[in-house]
């Protein structure tokens, strides 16, 4: 049972946290350490992206780490970021775009950072021999709600051990989370999950998939316990995917954060979690919630809430939840949430805490 | 017939100037009158020197004459034109403890008085605001000293005197006319590192009744100094990539005295400002983020004032325009101002009220087209000097207005000040001020991406007091004098409303934060004093500020009572200076304190600096010259004053001013 709940874990983590659930490393067995890097992302004009580092078993967080371990700091804007099966994290930078690549454990820089094929990178996932990368692109065009897209949006794919680039893949508009299962690359975009055929870095598109139900743009993936996938539409809610059919298979309204769309999913895959703020007519952030919605039910419940989240991780070990009283122009206060909702700790962490990579 | 060949040398200048030839550019000129004191405080108890203008005249007197109870650094004539060749920003930056956020060399440089931010301090030319409407501050480096005659450095709250916007302080820059007869002027050209050129000339002429002044200067460099990257493992040394710039300006002023004295002015005032942005050391090596940013900046006005025995009066006809392009975005914004006040002068009592009156069209992509803006604001000012109590100065204001869409709270202000001890020259006053002070939201503020009427005024509370002290001495058996003056003052003020611009979703919104304290306290001497054959001076300016966010717009904010981003709690100036006959040696010493950036846990290195130079002064063709020679930053510090802003280590600069 135990096994089996480690192999279910590496296939979640592949969702929760980009790492790669594909045929080569599910047999794989990664021992959880307990703690969790927590990536603020930063004021995108100062950047003032920092790395935190969270120790689960005692409650205590470590921030500024980069700066500690290397001496200097990131200098950019965090958007996410990947631990590899090797314990290695990329960290995900924008403005300059590059991707750190640093020891989960020490912080510490493994090798110089990855900047070649990278053009306003979102997120990544790793294997055990590619990274993939789904960038922006820099050309843009207004839509007409006043806010720019990216058609250009593409996917890079690196080796990981050269950290080469090997081809780029348009993909889309506003290319944003990615998920791989088995050989298939699932990528959000504003056109719906694009699917592309991973093997043998072919990167050819195997489809693309949207609800004529669900309006506007995809944005992450997570997969569950049916090894399922789910896709985040903010518009809507979140939509399960047939990874194999790729079939949309059921709707779940469900508030979603419009602009970062970001979920995550428990340890067994039962639970996905969503958060939403709601800012009232003076643009002010009045309530904000974290949402569960039972996978097997698609059943919405508020489990936690606060005034302004910005990001949400379930930690693999506890299963408890992960979120950030957020702030950009100073502190986030990090906090962590049992799965009945209690509040567990929290942490001053550093500025616009959104993302938690566990490991 | 050195006259005409000055002015030859005048408009060959003049030409070269227009036709972008270069010039140059640095500090410190000596002048024949040159003693007064470098940085002075409220008074100046030792006349050093004196200028003496025809045309006396009872006029209106500066709002800056009701601060009895708070501080003012006066930098005179003397002073100013010493530092010709740089921005406003580096004139207070070395002449001041007063805080400049600086991006760079000839970067974007901001203000901070006492922890509030560049839009909480007003500064203006002559009574005219130099901020830019849509803005609402001012980048200090696009503001050239060359150009101005005087400059008061209000520190504290003051809108009662000096209108909306000045939280925490006011400049007020000022020019003037000398009445010399006949063709003045000077030729100003200087040479520093990093390509750096500066060249200025200035041409007046006057009679009994006009006087004309024409300045012209342009300025360029390139910036490309080395810094230690510490955004990359082993901080290697770079050098700065798209940091140049290419300034020019003309200022052309018109005096008209009349029979009755009455006095009318015209001035106007171009400056073109065309300046690659300084990328973050992170950004160096990406030439794709790199751009640049143009500034062009008209002010003009025309006034008139006079005086009676008892009333005198002014009023003034101004036009602003400021344009700037990022990119493809223009922002654009035109200010008409009219405004008149009257001043009742007695034996004991100078009252004086006025209005004024704005009219503001801005014109940006991000601003809806029906965006306009009308102001208006009425002032009282009384200063009182009861007979009784010859020691005594009392003096109150207030200042109330409207604008468009916005609420504007009534800003009072009371101060005081008793000097119980004048003798044997010896001097020490008491002082104390309280103020109420506020400013508008400015346009971006309210119409950027939308119409934020929700926003509401700032608004602060000041209360400060402090000590002045002066003495001033002189050996009869060898006529040699020394002196000192010292301030020290204690303030707290609380700014409610605070504007910062915050995420809300997928957009950033302004917000007003309930409530931010600032406390310190100000400390400033200069001493003087001829030794033998030499002229000594020591001066040292220091300041301690607390500036704290105490209730945040959400409870838990971590920063709340944590000192604000970018403010150091210590910041120290000193000089040290020697002369004897036509040489003077100068060390200025500069602490910038310990700061944050953000991020609590972010915290940003104090930094050190020391400048060296030496000025000469002496007689060519019949006419003064100086040559002033400075080595900047000699310990070659390597420092940012925002992080990942870097900043020039060792550099220099030698500047020739030829006057006629």
């Amino acid at each position: 049972m135990k096994t089996r709940g480690f192999k279910l874990f590496v296939c979640l983590l592949v969702a929760i946290s980009l790492v790669a659930c594909s045929k080569e490393i599910t047999d794989q067995v990664i021992p959880m350490d307990q703690k969790v890097i927590v990536i603020n992302q930063g004021n995108f004009t100062e950047h003032s992206a920092s790395i935190s580092l969270y120790d689960e078993a005692n409650g205590s967080i470590q921030n500024r780490v980069y700066e500690q371990a290397n001496g200097v700091a990131i200098g950019a804007t965090v958007i996410s970021g990947a631990v590899a099966p090797n314990k290695q994290a990329l960290i995900i930078c924008n403005y300059p775009d590059k991707i750190e690549v640093v020891d989960s454990r020490t912080a510490k820089i493994v090798t110089d950072p990855i900047t070649e094929g990278l053009a306003s990178p979102r997120a990544a996932v790793v294997t055990d021999r590619r990274i993939y990368v789904t960038n922006w692109d820099y050309d843009y065009i207004v839509g007409s709600d006043g806010f720019w897209r990216y058609p250009n949006s593409y996917v890079a794919v690196y080796d990981l051990q050269t950290k080469q680039l090997i081809k780029k893949v348009l993909v889309g508009t506003d290319a944003e989370g990615l998920l791989l299962y088995g050989s298939s690359l699932f990528v959000a975009t504003r056109e719906g999950v694009k699917v592309l055929d991973a093997t043998a870095d072919n990167m050819s598109t195997k489809g693309l998939i949207r609800s004529a139900d669900v309006s506007g743009a995809a944005k992450h993936l997570v997969i569950d316990n049916n090894l399922m996938l789910w896709a985040s539409f903010p518009d809507k809610g979140i939509v399960q995917i047939n990874p194999n059919s790729l079939a949309v298979t059921k709707v779940v309204e469900v508030p979603v954060d419009g602009m970062d769309g970001y979920i995550s999913s428990d340890f067994k895959g039962e639970k996905i979690y969503t958060y939403h703020t709601v800012f009232n007519a003076s643009y002010m952030a009045e309530s904000s919630s974290i949402y569960a919605v039972e996978t097997s039910s698609g059943s919405v419940s508020t489990l936690f809430s606060g005034t302004y989240f910005y990001g949400v991780g379930v930690s693999p070990s506890t299963d408890n939840i992960f979120t950030a009283e957020v702030s950009f122009t100073s502190n986030s206060l990090m906090k962590v949430v049992s799965p009945t909702g209690e509040l567990v700790s929290s942490a001053v962490a550093g500025v616009g805490t959104c993302r938690y990579l566990f490991f | 017939m050195y006259r005409g060949i000055s002015f030859i040398v005048f408009y060959f200048a003049s030409i070269a100037i227009l036709a972008g030839a270069p010039a140059s550019a640095q500090s410190l000129f000596i002048f024949k009158d040159e003693k007064v004191p470098i940085i002075d405080s409220v008074k100046t108890y030792n006349l050093d020197s004196v200028i003496i203008n025809s045309g006396i005249r009872r006029s209106i007197v500066p709002n800056s004459s009701f601060a009895v109870g708070s501080n003012i650094i006066r930098a005179s004539q003397e002073i100013l034109s010493q530092m010709k060749t740089n921005s406003l920003a580096d004139f207070i930056k070395e002449q001041s403890a007063i805080y400049i956020k600086e991006y760079g060399r000839g970067a974007g440089s901001y203000l901070s008085v006492r922890g509030t931010s560049s839009s909480h301090t007003t500064v203006a030319w002559n009574g005219m605001s130099l901020s830019v409407p849509t803005l609402g501050q001012t980048n200090l480096s696009h503001v050239p000293i060359y150009f101005f005659d005087k400059l008061d450095i209000h520190i504290g709250g003051s809108s009662a005197l000096y209108g909306d916007g000045s939280i925490g302080g006011s400049l007020q820059l000022k020019t003037a006319p000398t009445w010399e007869k006949g063709y003045s002027g000077d030729v100003l050209v200087s040479l520093g590192s990093y390509s750096t050129l500066y060249t200025g000339a200035t041409l007046r002429y006057s009679n009994n009744t006009t006087e004309s002044r024409t300045s012209l200067f342009y300025t360029s460099a390139k910036n490309n100094y080395s810094f230690l990257n510490n955004t990359k493992p082993g901080l290697p040394k770079e050098y700065l990539n798209n940091s140049g710039y290419l300034n020019g300006g003309v200022l052309q002023e018109l005096y008209r005295k009349f029979k009755d004295s009455s006095l009318l002015v015209f001035n106007l005032w171009y400056l073109s400002f065309d300046r690659e942005i300084q990328p973050s050391v992170s950004l160096n090596d990406r030439p794709e983020t790199f751009a640049s940013i143009l500034d062009r900046n008209l002010r003009a006005s025309l006034s008139y004032s006079g005086s009676s025995s008892l009333l005198s009066y002014s009023a003034r006809a101004s036009f602003a325009n400021d344009y700037e392009r990022y990119k493809e975005d223009v922002i654009e914004a035109s200010k008409v101002l009219g405004s008149a006040e009257a001043q009742l002068t007695s034996t004991q009592f100078i009252l004086k009220g006025g209005g004024s009156y704005e009219y503001i069209a801005p014109s940006a992509k991000s601003f809806a087209h029906s965006v306009q803006e009308n102001r208006g604001y009425l002032f009282f000012l009384a200063r009182y000097n009861p007979y009784f109590i010859s020691n005594l100065v009392v003096s109150a204001g207030a200042r109330a207005g409207w604008v468009t869409n916005s609420e504007v709270p009534f800003m009072p202000s009371l101060d005081i000040k008793f000097t119980p001890i004048r003798n044997q020259g010896h001097s020490l006053s008491l002082k104390a001020s309280l103020s109420r002070n506020s400013k508008v939201p400015s346009l971006n503020d309210r119409y950027w991406g939308g119409t934020h009427t929700y926003l509401k005024s700032e608004k602060s509370f000041t209360a400060e007091a402090g000590v002045n002290y002066s003495w001033f001495g002189m050996n009869n058996h060898i006529g040699q004098s020394s002196s000192f003056t010292g301030y020290l003052t204690f303030y707290r003020s609380e700014v409610n409303n605070w504007i910062r611009w915050l995420p809300a979703g997928q957009v950033w919104r302004p917000q007003n934060i309930p409530e931010v304290l600032s406390q310190g306290a100000e400390l400033g001497v200069n001493y003087k004093k001829e030794f033998v054959e030499w002229k000594l001076g020591a001066s040292l300016n220091y300041s301690y500020t607390n500036v704290r966010m105490i209730r945040g717009l959400w409870s838990e904010d971590p920063s709340i009572d944590e000192q604000l981003a970018f403010q150091p709690k210590h910041s120290l100036r000193s000089s040290f200076t020697a002369s004897k006959d036509a040489i003077t040696g100068f060390i200025n010493l500069s602490y910038t304190g310990e700061r944050t950036t953000l991020d609590i846990y972010d915290i940003l290195k104090p930094y050190f600096l020391v400048d060296v130079g030496v000025a000469l002064k002496g007689v060519l063709g019949g006419n003064r010259y100086s040559l002033n020679i400075a080595l900047k930053n000699i310990t070659n510090e390597h420092y940012e004053n925002i992080k990942f802003y870097a900043m020039p280590g060792r550099n220099w600069q030698v500047a020739l001013r030829y006057f006629f």
